[in-house]
């Protein structure tokens, strides 16, 4: 999967968490682009992922994940 | 020396309500809703001022005891759990040995945990009545985090209620009591739950009373409890059904084998998911936080007194305990309760000043 691919699955993860349906994010996208992306919708954003990808994300990750990038970078 | 069982259990909120009204007042209607739709918590009971996290400990021992006609000279262990002591030195214990009355030789001892304090507290309990030193003990569990939250941090004024639990154990009859425990600890994460101005460390001063407003506009200050609620969530769903299938193993258990799976209080959705991915059916589910809060170290044996008084725990029942929280530590207990269960008592949850001030 190239990483243009894992970025369009992220995005459907995270038009479905934020409930946004045309949502188009970047690698750049972050909290601070959309308010409803709380730490709420980050555990949600990364739990999906993970069972997405088959990956376990790290709590250091978790704890300070604020944009796509950093998600997208653990992608396999 | 045989080992110690549950025989009685009480449990003790404040008589202060903090509401959704008040919280959607200070946070607004939008973000309010949006958490109390994942956490299950509608209302929290917090102290009024004056009022500490030892109050309650002692009116839900005071109220145990008395229900029970334990005489006070036959204790001979107590162990007080709370991060909201009355001081640093000395612990509550034995400003609460004193305010209860109890005997001077009572052994007495605080232990410095926070959400996964009741399986430790049972745990150094049993070890002491397997020792001989122990044979009737009582522990009392409590917190008052409201004290240490600052009023503009969204995620946890909204989430975190005080209160207390007293457990009163003595030795156990045939295969009823204490069965077993399973301890651990992931101490990369101790700062994701953090007080930092709390002691020696970093000593109070204007730069700590500083406040700090976040991304979202959650404010603090580095001498109030901090919570890095993202991480903390992602540990718990993860790391306690890893454990709770440890102990079931570690135990020689099934889920099918218990009556009952009692979780740390922490958050409904968080409690659905480790059910979830546990296979707990939902007769063997328990909550009690919609209208308390998170009660830290007091909320796993407060949902047990719940289930007990809402007479859900029968007489012989095998109950699971998993708290988790603090450090990052965990702890799971296995109990099994006598024939004649556990005497419901019921509920304080209305302890006010004035009731203190009537019973010193």
């Amino acid at each position: 999967m190239t990483r243009e691919e894992k970025l369009g699955r992220l995005q459907e993860i995270f038009r479905d968490v934020l409930d946004q349906p045309t949502l188009r994010i970047t690698e750049d996208f972050s909290t601070t682009d959309c308010p409803e992306w709380d730490s709420v919708a980050t555990v949600q954003i990364v739990l999906a992922a993970e069972t997405a990808f088959g990956i376990r994300v790290p709590l250091e990750t978790v704890a300070h994940l604020r944009n796509a990038r950093e998600l997208l970078d653990l992608l396999p | 020396m045989p080992r110690a069982a549950l025989t009685a259990l009480h449990h003790c909120v404040p008589a202060r309500r903090l509401t959704e009204a008040e919280l959607e007042a200070r946070f607004g209607a939008k973000n309010v809703q949006s958490i109390a739709k994942l956490s299950g918590i509608h209302e929290r009971r917090i102290v009024e001022p004056g009022m500490t996290a030892a109050d309650l400990a002692f009116a839900a021992a005071d109220r145990l005891l008395g229900a029970r006609a334990v005489p006070r000279g036959t204790i001979d262990l107590l162990i007080v759990t709370t991060q909201t002591g009355d001081y640093q030195i000395p612990g509550t214990a034995y400003v609460l040995h004193e305010r209860l009355g109890l005997s001077k030789s009572c052994a007495a001892y605080d232990l410095n945990q926070g959400c996964a304090a009741y399986p430790y507290a049972l745990a150094l309990a049993e070890g002491l009545f397997e020792s001989g030193v122990a044979r009737r003990a009582l522990i009392l569990n409590t917190d008052a985090l409201s004290g240490v939250i600052h009023p503009q941090d969204r995620t946890l004024v909204t989430l975190h209620g005080d209160g207390a639990v007293a457990t009163l154990l003595e030795p156990a009859v045939a295969d009823e009591g204490l069965l077993g425990f399973h301890f651990g600890t992931d101490s990369s994460g101790w700062r994701y739950l953090c007080m930092p101005a709390s002691g020696a460390r970093q000593p109070r001063g204007e730069n700590t009373r500083r406040e700090i407003a976040d991304d979202t506009g959650c404010v603090r200050t580095d001498e109030h409890f901090q919570m890095n609620g993202q991480a903390i969530f992602h540990f718990a769903i993860h790391q306690v059904p890893e454990v709770v299938r440890e102990a079931l193993k570690k135990f020689g258990v099934t889920v099918a084998d218990l009556d009952l799976v009692i979780l740390h209080q922490a958050n409904r959705f968080m409690i659905e998911q480790i059910y979830k991915k546990l296979g707990v059916p939902p007769e063997k589910q328990f909550f009690y936080l919609e209208n308390v809060g998170n009660l830290s170290g007091a909320a796993t044996p407060a949902a047990l007194s719940e289930a007990v008084r809402q007479g859900r725990v029968k007489p012989g029942a095998l109950i699971l305990l998993a708290a988790f929280g603090v450090g990052l530590s965990w702890g799971v207990a296995l109990v099994r309760l006598g024939a004649n269960g556990l005497l419901p008592i019921a509920a304080s949850t209305d302890l006010t000043l004035a009731d203190l001030a009537a019973h010193p």
